[in-house]
């Protein structure tokens, strides 16, 4: 599966427990605030983890949390869906 | 709907508006605001709305532009103008701010194209909500702000900003970009307008510009008496014309009060009624002023 990377085109403003952005590939778009788990799993994306690994990767911050794959699953997809996330190009052949 | 603070929102829109001008090839800087801070040349101020210089042969349709993406035109003032409009406000339903569109800047006195094309031929990026924004370089910026002010010098703003500029400006430039800035001055008619801001920094007058006397004069009397908009603009209709403009000036339509005048909650009438209080305090010393300013003018200038 391929890693995800973040938008170039989205601007982002950070505060204490959350950030705003929007999406200037659409420019029709509202602005989104993220906040809790949204906020990890965006700030977890870093152009080198697939969805495997941004799961891995909060696993190690959140070991009980049972629901873990299921929830970042469906957030990862929701961020892709607006346009914030997207996966990394395959390299080559 | 995400409900965005006011410095949230002014940072996301200037991203979101200077992408806007590029996707449509639309020429626009982002002035003041955000900017300024990131150049050195203010500090501490947290914006409240986004300042964009637009190409002046492409202002309107700008406003098209994001007349499609959901901005509408805050009511016109119908206060007489001194100094021509030169900007367009915009509000939108999601977002908390509004634009300000500008076809030119006030006391740059050259032609508004020529003005813009000096400020873009030398302009620069700057970081905004982590994306680089087209925005007037240092030097320009720091003539534009110094503008801004010397428009209403009396402002506390004014009072407290312009030395703060100059100081920062002081400690920024070298000589050489200090005498940059005086010829960009004369490149754009502002040679006079900026004269304080231009003799508090020690840079030598540049060689003379074509600024146009009218404009000049009109700067004059708009920095000198501010109040006196209505008094000039009375002057310019036919006497028969007066009671209704004069009616007029003390009332303004419910848009104009509610958008421009009105504070809070309170209502239309309290509105009205404190700015008419407020025109009955400034009137008599405007005009006074107003005759002192026409009388020097009148006088012939000796020259030692």
């Amino acid at each position: 599966m391929s890693a995800w990377r973040r938008n170039d085109d989205v601007a982002v403003v950070e505060s204490d427990d959350h950030i705003v952005v929007v999406n200037l590939a659409g420019l029709d778009q509202q602005p989104v605030a993220l906040s809790g788990s949204a906020w990890l799993v965006y700030d977890t994306v870093d152009g080198t983890r697939d969805t495997a690994g941004v799961i891995e990767t909060l696993r190690t911050r959140f070991p009980d949390e049972l629901d873990l794959a299921r929830q970042v699953s469906d957030c990862l997809e929701a961020l892709a869906s607006t346009g914030l996330i997207m996966p990394t190009p395959a390299p080559p052949a | 709907m995400t409900t965005l603070t006011i410095p949230e929102a002014v940072r996301l829109c200037t991203a979101w508006a200077d992408r806007l001008a590029r996707d449509h090839g639309v020429r626009a800087l982002v002035i003041k605001g955000h900017v300024l801070s990131a150049q050195g040349l203010r500090e501490g101020y947290e914006s409240v709305d986004v300042d964009l210089l637009v190409e002046p042969a492409d202002h309107d349709r700008f406003l098209e532009v994001l007349g499609d993406h959901g901005w509408t035109p805050m009511t016109l003032s119908t206060a007489p103008k001194i100094i021509p409009l030169h900007a367009v406000t915009v509000t939108h339903l999601w977002w908390p701010i509004t634009i300000d569109v500008h076809r030119h800047f006030p006391g740059f006195l050259a032609d508004p194209q020529v003005v813009f094309d000096v400020l873009w031929q030398r302009s620069t990026t700057a970081r905004v909500a982590g994306i680089e924004v087209r925005a007037p370089d240092p030097i320009g910026h720091a003539a534009l702000v110094a503008l801004h002010h010397l428009r209403s010098p009396d402002s506390s703003r004014a009072a407290s900003e312009l030395p703060d500029l100059t100081a920062r400006v002081r400690a920024t430039l070298t000589p050489e970009q200090v005498q940059d800035l005086a010829a960009l001055a004369a490149r754009t008619g502002a040679s006079a307008t900026l004269a304080p801001f231009l003799e508090d920094l020690g840079a030598q007058p540049a060689a003379e510009d074509d600024t146009d006397a009218e404009a000049l004069a009109a700067w004059r009397l708009r920095t000198s008496v501010p109040e006196s908009a209505w008094l000039v603009g009375l002057s310019r209709v036919p006497v028969w014309r007066w009671p209704l403009d004069v009616w007029h000036a003390i009332w303004l339509s419910d848009a104009e009060v509610e958008t421009y005048h009105r504070r809070g909650a309170e209502s239309l009438t309290r509105a009205r009624w404190r700015r008419f209080s407020r025109g009955l305090l400034v009137t008599p010393p405007a005009l006074a002023r107003l005759a002192r300013h026409k009388l020097a003018r009148r006088r012939p200038r000796r020259h030692s």
